[in-house]
Parts: C-alpha cells; structure tokens; sequence
C-alpha cells in the first residue's frame, strides 16, 4: 500500500469535496491542520482565548471563501496558512491589542507536533534545536515580520538598525532554515 | 533584489513592495521558483510552532461555520442559564433620599435594618444562582464532550465513506475485473473480493468477512497463473473488514487467493492455511 498515493489521493479528494461545499470535509481539514494553524496563531495573538476565536474566524473564512483557492497558484496548505496568519495579524492590529505587563510571553512555547496519519512533521527538527542554531538577530527579524506583523521599515525603526541589515539578517536566516529543514 | 524575496515570503514588505516582487516573479519564472522555494521553508518553520489545539475547540470551530452557515450573528457558543425567576426585590438598590442626619433616627435605623436584610437575601440568591450556574456549567461540559465523540465518529464515517467511494469507482469501471474469492474448509463464511485493472495492472484487495489474523500471523494475497503463484502482497492493519487494500501490481492471473503466513509473508504459500481463493 503506497502511502504517498494515499496521502495525494486524500487532499485531491478533500480539495474537491470542499469546492462542493462537503460538510464532513471541514472536519478532515481541521484534523489535518489545526495543529499547524493553531500553533502560527497562538504565536502571533498570544492569548488563548484570542487564539480561538481567530480559529473560528479563520476556519469560517476557509469555508466561505474556498472558491477562491486556486490549486494552480499553491498548495492547499499554504494558502490556509496564509488565511490564519492574516486573520491573525488583523487582529492585533484592528482593536488596541495591549499585551498586559504580566502576561507570560510565549516566545518559546512548548511545541507538541501534532502526528497526524496524514501530515508528516519532520519531528527530528524542533523549535529548540532552531532556537539554539539559529542566529537570534536573524531569528528576531524573521520572527517580528512573520508572527508580529512589522513590516521592514517598523524593524529597523524598532530595532534602530539600518533598512539593509533587516534585509541581509532575513537572506542569512533563510538560507540557514533552508538548509537545517530541507 | 537579495533579500526581497525573504521579506516578502516572511511578510515585511508594503501592499506596494509586494505588487512589484509579484510582478517580477510573474516575469521571470526563476524568481518565481527561488520564492516558492523560500516560501516553503517558511512553512517549514511555521510548522515547528504547532500546537494541539485544546480538545473543546474543534467543535466550537465546527460550530461557528455551522452557525455562520444559519445567518447567526455570533460566533461565540451561547451558554443556556438555567436562572431561576426572580423573586421580588433582589439586588434592588433602596436609595436613601433624606437629607443627611446627624443622629440615628428610628427611619434611619429601619433604613440600616431594611438594608441588611437585603443584603442577606441577597447573598443567599447570590449562592443559589452559583450553585445552579456551577450545574449548568457541568451540564456544558457534557454536552461538549458527546459532541466531541460524535464528531470523532463522524470522522470514522468519513473515512469509512472515503474507502467505500474507491471502491465504487473500482466496481464502475468497466476495465476492472472483479473476482470473489469465497470461504474453503478452513473459513467457509470468509469472502473478500479483488479488483484486477486490467490495463494498469493495479490490484485491490477488499475484505468483507475474514477472521483477524492471530498475532504474528498476517494474510498474504497470491495471484496464480500457469500453475505458479506470485505474491500480491500483504494484507496489514488491526482492523482488516471493510478495509480496500492497494496490493503489488499483477501482470497476469487465473485466480487470487489468500493465505495466512508469518507476519512478512512467505515465499511460497502455505497451501494448509488458504482461506479464500476465487477463479477469474
């Protein structure tokens, strides 16, 4: 039994069932990658009530708006991720999202890899193996543009460094996770 | 252009900065590949962050689709009180309107006494509703949890629907050949059937009575042909009925049986422990 045929078989079939608008698809979906989502939107909102309900904000969107995921222009799980790192960074933008002084920060939260049947998580890579290889500069900067929404320009004016050392430190950053998770 | 690429994929540059790194990598397809390629590993770590979701979450997202689906407004699950009526008087603020004394008048203290009294009624209504909001909040809890399990047998529907859908797109097919393989002595009520492609070769093994296979047994699927057997592969798993198994390719057939061997299979059936076996 091809393992690989069966995983290509399910997401062909998932995709089309939720083009048709198949209730128990969402379900499939869901298990397949709320841990993923889940984990991306924690990191960015910080709180777990927020956290949920950016989930359910999320998950409606991918339900409402699924007709215009296009299979040619990317994987489906890139384009969910994108909707839940979007929802996210909405929100804490859209009200005055103050993060209270005693809050714990969940910079380096316990990750649990969800093992799915389906979704192979290279689990020999952790968040803590990244955390003590990874430059932290470069680290700071990929983090503060992914999961805390700055653009370049709100780096370097946060961080007081130059416009190029944002851009160099992202190019090192990559090249260095590129390498470690490939 | 070194370093764009990552500050778009990582989602720093401006609506402005993005519209011309997209319209570069629509121009030149090896930008577009160096993106998807950053693209990927940012999905990559992306991935490292995951967390399970608390357990009570999936059906609360379930339900917000649902409810969203039915024009509710909220998004939020409504928590039914159960609040008892409301008996005269509680909570009710008794505004003390006379103008200030200096001394305890009779009023006064009918006032102070009126007041405690209240207080007191108030504290038991207080704990009533508590008590009753405490039951009602277990009584949620439970509801939270069977919908929780019949979402997970949902979810087992699911699958069973998905490997009843391929076989019946199997069984449509006019290229495919069915055989049933029917129960000998040694397992007269066994019957599972095979799905020979003809042009593609494929072999699918759908089992619909077969006892489990004893520990460090498995069931083997032969194919026969010109008085020779071939192995079809191996048939794995806990629970084997109403499973469809994707076996080897066969090339060519007369017959398919099943045999049950060392788990790892044998070479060579072992002729003894044949338990179905079905002629083209």
């Amino acid at each position: 039994m091809s393992l690989k045929e069966n995983i290509s078989f399910l997401e062909e079939d998932l995709i089309l069932r939720l083009q048709q608008q198949d209730e128990a698809a969402l379900t499939i979906l869901y298990d397949k990658y709320s841990a993923a989502l889940y984990g991306v939107i924690l990191r960015i909102v910080k709180k777990e009530e927020v956290a949920e309900d950016v989930m359910q904000e999320c998950f409606i969107k991918i339900w409402y708006s699924f007709h215009q995921y296009n299979k040619e222009r990317g994987k489906l799980f890139t384009w969910i991720l994108n909707i839940a790192r979007n929802t996210a960074i909405d929100k804490i933008r859209s009200k005055e999202f103050r993060v209270s002084s005693r809050e714990t920060s969940i910079d380096e939260s316990p990750v649990k890899h969800f093992s799915s049947s389906f979704q192979v998580i290279p689990d020999y890579i952790g968040i803590k193996e990244i955390v003590a290889k990874l430059n932290p500069d470069q680290k700071k900067i990929i983090d503060m543009m992914y999961f805390d929404g700055y653009t370049q320009s709100e780096v370097a004016e946060e961080l007081a460094i130059p416009l190029g050392t944002v851009k160099t430190r992202a190019r090192a950053a990559i090249k260095f996770l590129t390498k470690l998770l490939t | 252009m070194s370093g764009v690429l990552e500050l778009y994929a990582a989602g720093g540059l401006s609506a402005d900065e993005k519209a011309e790194v997209e319209q570069v990598a629509r121009e030149y397809s090896e930008v577009q590949a160096e993106l998807d390629l950053i693209k990927n590993t940012f999905e990559r770590y992306a991935n490292l962050h995951a967390v399970t979701p608390p357990a009570h979450l999936k059906a609360k997202v379930l339900q917000a689709v649902a409810q969203q689906k039915a024009g509710a407004t909220g998004t939020h699950l409504k928590l039914d009180q159960n609040i008892a009526p409301d008996p005269n008087g509680n909570g009710r603020v008794i505004p003390i309107n006379q103008p200030e004394r200096p001394a305890a008048t009779p009023t006064f203290n009918w006032l102070v006494a009126a007041a405690v009294l209240l207080l007191i009624l108030s504290n038991g209504f207080s704990y009533y509703f508590y008590q009753n909001w405490k039951k009602t909040e277990r009584n949620l809890q439970v509801a939270q949890v069977a919908q929780q399990q019949y979402a997970n047998n949902i979810e087992q529907v699911q699958q069973q629907l998905i490997t009843n859908r391929k076989e019946l797109a199997l069984i449509r097919d006019a290229n495919t050949q069915r055989v049933e393989l029917k129960g000998l002595e040694k397992s007269p009520s066994s019957r599972v059937t095979v799905y020979w492609r003809r042009q593609s070769k494929d072999v699918y093994v759908n089992i619909e009575t077969l006892p489990a296979a004893p520990v460090h047994k498995e069931y083997q699927l032969w194919a026969i042909v010109d008085g020779k057997t071939v192995d079809a592969g191996m048939i794995r798993g806990a629970n084997i009925e109403g499973e469809l198994y994707h076996m080897k390719n066969i090339e060519n057939a007369e017959a398919f049986a099943l045999t049950l061997e060392p788990v790892g299979g044998s070479k060579i059936p072992n002729l003894d422990e044949m338990y179905v076996m079905g002629k083209i």
